[in-house]
């Protein structure tokens, strides 16, 4: 299945790009999406996306159109999520 | 919450294009000017917001800021002056904030929030608008907004990107909620233009009138992000965590 990606805030600076597509097996939840934008991007982007548990961060803002999920939430072809690391003010 | 106070002749004249708006009226400008607002830092986002509020007409100003003017703050801080460079940015402030609406009563500190002083500052306002950079302070002023039932409204930027919420305790996802843990990848330094941080402010100082007043929907349980580099609006809808170490049960 195909997932369009949007990547904001620091995330976005570190991958480089404001969006992607992922092209995931059925049934792929978004933790499994955050493993394969690591596996792209490598070290510093899975730094901001996993706690060093393995897990993904409970700081990462995970949205499936305009609706809050978490990282067991599974993922339907089309879907477009949109992740956001921790901004703040200043 | 805000005890209404009535208006003077002056500030009758001075609100009048705002007095129009349906809604609003003479009852909505009262309350506002019965109110206190906390707005901790009064940099690029807070002190947008501080102007703000001080030109519609709030009764008094709770400002937490420590340090002084340093030049790298000219860009976005625009209660600040280059004249300043060195002295005190919260008095920079309540000077500005002064010249425009001298009605306006403030209390400066001089003093970033912290667990130690976050219990009296958030105890003395209607509302609290968290305006700051470092994690700590916002989560020890969402912890004593959520314990004193204060409504607390939440903005942040970064690059041409912001974001804004408004938090009801009881009622919708605290900051807790939100970041339930300190980011462990972020970085105090970050990049941002001064017309973002403002724009972010000025809807900070707007969710906060709204919350005063009683005017309109703030931003309960959704999450407004931004994105002035294509010029972007969205709005989320955020979850309460049930397990939420400072709001849940």
């Amino acid at each position: 299945m195909n997932i369009h990606v949007e990547y904001m805030s620091q995330l976005r600076s570190s991958i480089g790009a404001s969006e992607e597509r992922f092209a995931l097996d059925a049934g792929a939840d978004v933790a499994g999406l955050l493993r394969a934008i690591a596996e792209r991007h490598g070290a510093a982007v899975a730094a901001l996306l996993f706690s060093d548990g393995g897990l993904p961060s409970a700081t990462l803002l995970c949205f499936v159109a305009s609706q809050q999920v978490n990282g067991n939430s599974t993922l339907a072809d089309g879907d477009v999520v949109t992740l956001i690391t921790p901004i703040s003010g200043g | 919450m805000t005890e209404p106070t009535a208006l003077t002749p002056e500030e009758q004249a001075a609100y009048e294009w705002q007095l129009d708006v349906p809604g609003f009226a003479e009852a909505g400008q009262e309350r506002l000017k019965g109110a206190t607002a906390l707005v901790s830092r009064v940099g690029g986002l807070g002190g947008v917001v501080a102007y703000e509020l001080a030109a519609a007409g709030i009764g008094r100003l709770v400002l937490a800021h420590a340090g002084d003017i340093e030049p790298s703050d000219l860009n976005r801080q625009l209660l600040m002056t280059h004249d300043a460079v060195g002295t005190s940015r919260v008095r920079s402030a309540e000077r500005r904030l002064k010249e425009l609406n001298p009605r306006l009563v403030i209390e400066a500190v001089p003093e970033n929030i912290d667990a130690t002083n976050a219990a009296r500052l958030v105890g003395e306002a209607d509302v609290v608008i968290d305006c700051s950079p470092l994690f700590e302070e916002r989560f020890a002023m969402n912890s004593e907004a959520v314990r004193q039932h204060k409504p607390l409204v939440e903005c942040a930027m970064y690059e041409l990107q912001a974001q804004i919420t408004t938090v009801l305790p009881g009622a919708t996802p605290c900051l807790a909620c939100i970041y339930p843990e300190p980011p462990p990848a972020w970085k105090r330094r970050f990049p941002v233009f001064g017309a973002v941080s403002g724009t972010v402010g000025c809807l900070g100082a707007m969710e906060a009138i709204k919350v005063l007043s009683g005017l309109g929907e703030p931003l309960a349980g959704r999450l407004l992000i931004m994105d002035l580099r294509d010029m972007q609006f969205r709005m989320m809808t955020i979850e309460q965590r049930p397990d939420c170490p400072v709001c849940a049960g």
